[in-house]
């Protein structure tokens, strides 16, 4: 995976840890200075303390030696001081500073009489000695001065080791807390690259997620904006993959993903990144210096998921469109390759997918025109530019009118007549639809009211229904509002629901159509034969009729697959007591194979093109054989 | 008897002042002749002396007392006006021995040897440091004994006798005397 940490950010870490380490010891430093200077001053103080003591006892022990002169007892007196461990030299002196007694030890010179300094402050500290004088009084007169000189050594040496086991403690606790520190950053690590693993991978194929796509992709614009060269993005997404899901159920679905991002991962290079970042879609960052290695690439992604793929005990065809972007040659900003190489990837689709499109910018166009189309379109309805023409359909039986489908038209006051093929989409895919769905249903039930009341007779229309108009929960209500606020009976609308749609969403459609169906109007599958019947389904549509797909009609007479589905089709629907229509009738040969195929009503510029409601009243009142009747067999 | 000791006494009062000139401090402060010597030690003594509680200081004075026919009158005279336990010093001739139990301290020498089996009387059952330099009085129930060994001055401390005259000797004073008996 290309989940690697930028080099400078370890670094910066390291110095991080290397600084605190720093701060702490200088810290500790710090308290040891202080610590060692106020056991210092603890020390030297307590000396004083116990050396000022030790010249009160000889003091009071040689007052009475002092007043009579017995320099032998003073001597004795300051003999026992050498088991002080401090003291190295002390002296009994008269008030008259004349010395009495004397004690010192090897290699140590003699006190001295006090001088008057010392005399004052009492004592006095030198770099290695204290030297120390205290009076001796008795009642109230001083009788003599005792001088005591202590060594500091001792005070050092305990001082030294005292700074020796606070530098031990130091370096032991700046061990212990390094180490628990390291310990607690690898945990905090770990956890954060866990963490960050789950907010950039998709856990189903294991790559990078939309979220870590939009990092990578932005990396390697970054990338070609300071070193040169280009990027493609490869957007790819699965043809049909919500069948495999609708059909075989996410678990299937999951496998044949993370087969999907497998072999994806074949055939790209190290250096390539690939994302899923969405259902279906994945995406590819090719950091190429040249536009063609995209189309490669595409190309070599469509071979690689042309064979199939085994999940569970099925075996699954995957095909995939891809769309392609190149930055910065034909996008400037991240945000404007994402959006072409999709508009790239939509032009595959609609070039009847599996297949790859390069972005180029006449695309840009289509979707531009494809933008304006859909604005205008949405002011068309509150304008009136849209009308409803009737096509009609003529019974094979008797050779007249069987009914009328109702069509949607546009006319743009500058854009003249715009093709029901190249606005019903966009009306599809911006939800349109539904309102201009709903208003050809209320239009065709009023004209059916109008003929009614003009005294032509009650014709049969039927309407077409869009997927999104099966999802519309109002679809129910609008439909029985039209047909009440027209006063037209059900039995005289008829709904064309292609197969496409109806397989789309079998239970909830079922449900639907049932419910058309109590309420008495007829329904019909639109464009049979192209979608992915269930001979079981088709059972359970509540369905009158069946529309053969006019692509059959097309290639009849003359190709013999086209003949076997039309007459199967046909013999099929009689066999379920469904009546047979088909559309795109043009030519005498046609209508001859599918009167001889026992087809019911036929449909079709043979007999009329989609016209506007005062031509077909011709046909109302008339009522004229437009066809000859089918010869029935005695 | 009482007029000999009187007339040496004034003999020794003009002698006394003399000495006085010499003796500045009870403290010892240059090598003195042997009675301002002994005169120091008699005061040092009474500095490490403790009287019973009991003890009366009539007028507030601490009382001296030495013999007027005594050598050593002169020199002790020195004494006067310095403070013993916070009470100003006097020293008194003991002409009489009716006032005997006045005294704190007493001196007694060679010339009261005729008399000392009086003045032991005299003090018996009161707290008075007894101090001779006499050879024959000193070991024979004087509380101090001073002598000279060589040029040396040394005392012995009789402890029976202090204890009798309920007075407690300083530990420090103990530890300098040549004996304690």
């Amino acid at each position: 995976m290309n989940m690697k940490a930028l080099p400078h950010q370890a670094r910066i870490g390291r110095w991080m840890e290397l600084a605190n380490l720093a701060t702490a010891g200088a810290a500790l430093f710090l308290a040891s200075v202080l610590l060692i200077l106020f056991q210092f001053i603890s020390l030297r103080g307590a000396l004083l303390e116990d050396v000022s003591v030790q010249a009160r006892i000889v003091g009071e022990n040689s007052s009475a030696a002092l007043l009579f002169r017995d320099g032998k007892a003073s001597n004795e007196t300051l003999a026992v001081l050498s088991d002080s461990p401090n003291i190295v030299a002390a002296g009994i002196f008269t008030a008259e500073h004349k010395i009495l007694a004397s004690y010192r030890r090897d290699g140590v010179s003699e006190v001295k009489a006090p001088s008057l300094a010392l005399l004052k402050d009492g004592h006095d500290f030198s770099f290695n000695h204290l030297e120390l004088a205290r009076r001796v009084d008795i009642d109230g007169n001083t009788i003599g001065v005792v001088v005591l000189r202590a060594s500091l050594d001792q005070l050092y040496t305990r001082l030294a080791g005292y700074a020796g086991l606070m530098l031990a403690i130091a370096i032991a606790s700046l061990a212990i807390a390094y180490l628990l520190v390291a310990r607690m950053r690898r945990t905090v690590k770990s956890a954060e690259a866990h963490l960050d693993y789950l907010a950039h991978i998709d856990s189903i194929t294991g790559l990078p997620n939309r979220h870590a796509f939009n990092k990578y992709l932005a990396a390697a614009l970054a990338k070609v904006d300071q070193f040169g060269g280009s990027a493609s993005l490869l957007l790819i997404d699965l043809d049909n993959f919500k069948i495999v899901n609708d059909t075989l159920g996410h678990h299937s679905g999951d496998i044949l993903l993370k087969l999907v991002a497998r072999r994806l991962l074949e055939c790209l290079r190290s250096g390539d990144v690939i994302c899923r970042i969405g259902g279906d879609e994945f995406a590819v960052i090719l950091e190429t210096s040249d536009g063609a290695s995209g189309a490669n690439v595409a190309a070599k992604i469509l071979a690689v998921l042309a064979a199939p793929f085994d999940v569970d005990i099925h075996e699954i065809y995957v095909t995939a469109s891809i769309g392609i972007s190149i930055y910065p040659d034909e996008a400037p900003d991240l945000e404007t390759l994402t959006r072409n190489a999709d508009t790239a990837m939509y032009q595959a689709k609609g070039k009847g997918k599996n297949a790859f499109e390069c972005f180029h910018p006449e695309l840009d166009l289509r979707v531009q025109k494809r933008l304006s189309l859909e604005t205008n379109l949405r002011k068309a309805l509150e304008r009136g530019e849209l009308t409803v023409y009737y096509q009609p359909q003529v019974s094979l039986r008797d050779g007249r009118l069987a009914g009328l489908e109702a069509l949607a038209r546009w006319k743009h006051p500058e854009l003249g007549l715009i093709s029901p093929t190249e606005f019903i989409p966009v009306a599809e895919e911006s939800g349109l639809i539904v309102p201009i769905g709903r208003w050809v249903l209320r239009t065709a039930c009023n004209q059916i009211a109008a003929w009614r009341d003009a005294g032509l007779g009650t014709m049969n229309v039927s309407v077409n229904l869009s997927a999104r108009q099966t999802r519309d929960p109002h679809l129910m209500h609008d439909i029985l509002d039209a047909l009440h606020s027209a006063k037209v009976p059900a039995s005289h609308l008829e709904l064309e629901i292609t197969e496409t749609v109806l397989m789309d969403n079998v239970h909830a459609n079922v449900d639907l159509l049932k419910r058309l169906q109590t309420e008495g109007i007829r329904l019909s599958i639109d464009d049979f034969g192209t979608g992915y019947s269930s001979m079981a389904y088709l059972k359970r549509f509540p369905v009158g009729q069946v529309k053969i797909d006019r692509t059959f009609v097309q290639d009849i007479p003359g190709d013999p697959d086209g003949e076997a589905i039309t007459t199967a089709i046909i013999a099929m629907a009689h066999r379920l007591g469904l009546s047979v229509v088909a559309e795109g009738v043009e030519t005498e040969e046609q209508l001859q194979f599918l009167r001889d195929a026992d087809c019911d009503i036929m449909q079709g510029f043979y007999f009329a093109e989609p016209r506007p409601p005062e031509q077909v009243e011709a046909f109302l009142k008339t009522r004229a054989v437009l066809i000859a009747p089918r010869v029935t067999q005695p | 008897m009482r007029d000999m000791f009187l007339a040496r006494l004034r003999s020794m009062m003009t002698c006394s002042a003399v000495l006085a000139l010499l003796v500045s401090s009870p403290l010892l402060a240059q090598p003195v002749p042997e009675y301002e010597l002994k005169a120091a030690f008699v005061y040092n003594f009474a500095l490490f002396t403790d009287w019973p509680a009991d003890t009366a200081f009539d007028g507030g004075t601490f009382n001296v007392c030495i013999s007027p026919s005594s050598a050593l009158r002169q020199p002790l005279a020195t004494l006067n006006d310095k403070a013993i336990k916070g009470r100003r010093v006097v020293v008194r001739s003991l002409a009489a021995l009716d006032s005997l139990r006045a005294c704190h301290v007493l001196f007694v020498d060679g010339s009261d040897r005729e008399r000392w089996i009086q003045i032991r009387k005299g003090i018996a059952g009161g707290s008075v440091l007894t101090i001779s330099d006499d050879d024959e009085i000193g070991h024979d129930g004087s509380i101090i004994a001073l002598t000279m060994d060589g040029n040396r001055m040394v005392f012995d401390i009789d402890m029976r006798a202090a204890k009798q005259a309920r007075l407690t000797l300083s530990s420090k004073l103990l530890r300098l005397a040549r004996t304690v008996q």
